[in-house]
């Protein structure tokens, strides 16, 4: 019974992910790579709930006794790496951020210069 | 202002060699003391200030005084103020730089020196010390306690002495700030400086000059703000120590 209730609830929440990302995709609120990452998580939980035993052959594999604990460690690491690859690309963008804000400024300056020779003024501080 | 023809306006320009970079944030209280201290002591530099975002009236103050004006189009610290006006200076061909913070604490008399030193010595970049020698400066405990933690660090992995890391009191030779106009050094680059222009070839010396102590607008570095900056820096200083190594 309960072991069946796992599997109904799992199938729902990848269906649910999956409807998600589509629908993200669709309204070009999501990036494909993005998307292709989503994906394949929720084609992994889709898997996961149609073929149980994987998970326990998976947890004994690696010397992990309870399968579900396995299921956890997996989703931990994966979701860790995800945070560090979107870290990096934040950080990334931010310092492209910042040089064309700084490019923005400097060239709404020469502008203005421009702008006041053409007016027969002196531009500030020459 | 004098109203100048185009001719004139450019032969003037030609002569002025060193720009003044005046980085400012919320600095209303102060922008225009500042302004008039350079006035007074630097009356022949060019002057820039550089509007980081401000949501006061230090851009229209400064801007109504006739010096120079740019303004970010959002607050970027004072990392990204100073390079903007390193890039400004080296797009415009000055030879040498001095920065005097916003906030009143650089008196620009002092200013004159770290110049004259960046001349006679052919150093690179010049630091107005707070603590070179006892000139009256104290300081926050977070800021005291930090800029020995860096004088340390600094001591450590580049074997040069430098007591005050977080001044931002500094004149720059051509070669520095065309080094700094193209790499950011951070939100917060003063320390971190010091280890990439000596990875670079720089010389740096340091003079001890008086400072004042800060009357009105607020500090850059808050007490809470204080440990997270000596993490981040400690880490940019090590791994840029790292890189001049490869």
């Amino acid at each position: 019974m309960t072991f069946l209730t796992l599997k109904i609830s799992t199938f729902i929440l990848s269906v649910f992910l999956l409807t998600w990302v589509f629908s993200l995709v669709r309204r070009r609120r999501l990036m494909e790579e993005y998307a292709f990452l989503w994906i394949c998580i929720a084609g992994v939980f889709l898997v996961l709930s149609f073929f149980h035993p994987i998970i326990d052959r998976v947890a004994r594999f690696f010397g992990i006794e309870y399968g579900p604990a396995a299921l956890f460690l997996f989703f931990h690491v994966v979701t860790l790496f995800i945070l560090i690859r979107v870290s990096i690309q934040l950080s990334d963008y931010k310092a492209k951020k910042r040089i064309l804000a700084q490019e923005v400024a400097l060239l709404k300056d020469r502008l203005n210069e421009l702008d006041q020779r053409l007016n027969g003024h002196e531009p500030a501080d020459l | 202002m004098i109203h100048l023809g185009h001719e004139a306006a450019e032969t003037l320009a030609m002569k002025k060699t060193t720009l003044i970079i005046v980085p400012a944030y919320e600095e209303e209280a102060n922008i225009l003391k500042v302004l008039k201290d350079i006035r007074t002591h630097l009356p022949e530099a060019a002057v820039l200030v550089v509007n980081d975002g401000s949501s006061d009236q230090t851009g229209p103050l400064a801007r109504g005084t006739g010096v120079k004006v740019i303004d970010h189009p959002y607050n970027m610290g004072i990392g990204a103020a100073v390079q903007t006006g390193f890039k400004y200076a080296v797009a415009k061909g000055f030879s040498e730089a001095l920065q005097i913070d916003g906030d009143y604490q650089h008196p620009a008399q002092e200013g004159i020196r770290l110049l004259k030193v960046l001349k006679e010595t052919g150093a690179d970049l010049v630091i107005g010390s707070r603590y070179v020698e006892e000139t009256g400066y104290r300081g926050s405990f977070w800021r005291r306690t930090g800029n020995r933690l860096f004088q340390w660090v600094n001591a450590l992995v580049m074997g040069e002495k430098i007591v005050d890391n977080t001044s931002g009191f500094r004149a720059y030779s051509r070669k520095a700030l065309t080094l700094l106009a193209r790499t950011y050094l951070g939100e917060y680059p003063e320390p971190e400086s010091i280890g990439y222009l000596k990875s670079q070839g720089c010389r740096i010396v340091e003079i001890p000059v008086k400072m004042r102590q800060r009357t009105g607008g607020r500090s850059s570095i808050t007490p809470w703000k204080g440990m997270y900056y000596m993490v981040r820096v400690l880490a940019s200083i090590i791994s840029f120590n790292r890189r001049s190594r490869r």
